[in-house]
């Protein structure tokens, strides 16, 4: 039983250092690919006017030089609602499984403190013994 | 080792906890604010979604602010314990401060990893963009940083002196930069709203007690979590000795 549970809680730690790896990672190439997403494709909209290879050329240099930064909002309409909900549930979602981990780290420690408690009686009766 | 129990069976950390038939004085103390916590939930989301009206620009999504201002708050807090308590144990080498950066580190990082999600969920709607380099993001992107890089080196096992002191550092460099993303929007042009400070324009007066009861909520969170996060390192740090102790005495055969 206890070995299952430290099994468990040791299979549980292994996730969570994994995700708190991973999760820097995932959350900077979000970061990288949100930021530059808007702006390719901004300028995919950009017409392309120019057919021959002097003109596509100028085209060209015109498409690298048209990249802008973002001014204002972007005229689309985006429901707010949904956005204010995924806060809200993020939110407590995370401070819950915070907590679920708190419970599991105390749960794994009173295993350790079981084990040692047994293994130092053992050890003790064997010197009374002796 | 400051403050460390001598090795014996009857002294090992918690067994006298798990024979206790009540709840101790510290429990009960942890339950009732649990409890308030509870309580002060219930009343901020009745605060945020009854009393508070809806922002006439932004509309419904305006209402993220009274979670997300409090969780960056709590972020503040978190780190700031964290750097504190690892600038004491770099003087005293107490264990009780690493503990205490420890969890504050934690928490901290926990509600900055929630900032870092419900601003952009809020941007998308403001800005109509996710994300974008506005000089409080990115400083608040940059503590994020630290203190995850400070978490994963804590988290490789059974750590040594030399280690924590290094983390202990990481921490303290992470305090530094909660000044920059304070003052970064009063200092440097960006986007990020500076609607409560001084060159703000207010909030409507309807608005204010949903913004202090998050405050109120968040602190009180905050504190409970980095208070049993406290608890659960400390007791790992007293076992982890006694552990150690058994096994330099020869009570502990396959110690490793």
């Amino acid at each position: 039983m206890s070995a299952g549970i430290a099994r468990l809680l040791s299979a549980g730690l292994c996730a969570f250092r994994t995700v708190a790896l991973v999760a820097p990672l995932a959350l900077g190439c979000a970061v990288l690919s949100s930021s530059w997403v808007p702006a390719v494709a901004q300028a995919q909209e950009e017409p392309l006017a120019a057919t021959d290879d002097s003109a596509a050329e100028d085209a060209a240099s015109a498409r690298s030089e048209s990249f802008r930064a973002v001014e204002g909002g972007v005229q689309e309409d985006i429901a707010g609602g949904p956005l204010m909900l995924a806060v809200y549930v993020i939110t407590w979602l995370g401070v819950f499984l915070y907590v679920v981990r708190l419970v599991l780290l105390q749960q794994r420690t009173l295993a350790d403190v079981q084990r040692l408690s047994s293994q130092l009686q053992q050890a003790e009766g064997g010197r009374g013994e002796s | 080792m400051h403050d460390m129990p001598h090795v014996s069976s009857a002294t090992i950390p918690a067994a006298s906890a798990t024979r206790a038939p009540g709840m101790s004085s510290t429990s009960k103390w942890l339950m009732a604010t649990t409890a308030v916590c509870a309580a002060l939930m219930v009343a901020t989301l009745y605060l945020i979604f009854v009393v508070a009206p809806v922002e006439a620009r932004m509309g419904i999504v305006q209402k993220i602010f009274y979670f997300h201002v409090p969780s960056a708050y709590a972020l503040y807090l978190g780190f700031v314990v964290s750097g504190v308590a690892s600038m004491i144990y770099l003087a005293k080498r107490d264990p009780r401060w690493d503990a205490i950066a420890v969890a504050g580190a934690e928490v901290g990082t926990l509600f900055c990893m929630l900032v870092l999600i419900q601003g952009p969920l809020w941007a998308r709607k403001a800005w109509g963009v996710w994300w974008t380099w506005d000089p409080r993001l990115t400083t608040t992107l940059l503590g994020g940083m630290v203190f995850v890089a400070y978490l994963i080196l804590r988290s490789v096992g059974q750590i040594g002196e030399v280690e924590k002191r290094f983390a202990a550092g990481l921490a303290v460099f992470g305090l530094l930069d909660l000044p920059v993303i304070h003052y970064s929007v009063q200092r440097w042009r960006g986007t990020h709203p500076t609607v409560i400070t001084k060159q703000g324009g207010g909030l409507h007066p309807d608005m204010v007690p949903a913004l202090i009861s998050g405050f109120v909520l968040f602190t009180v969170l905050a504190v409970l979590l980095i208070i049993l996060r406290v608890r659960a390192e400390r007791m790992r740090q007293t076992l982890e000795q006694v552990e150690m102790e058994s096994a330099e005495r020869g009570l502990l055969e396959d110690y490793e």
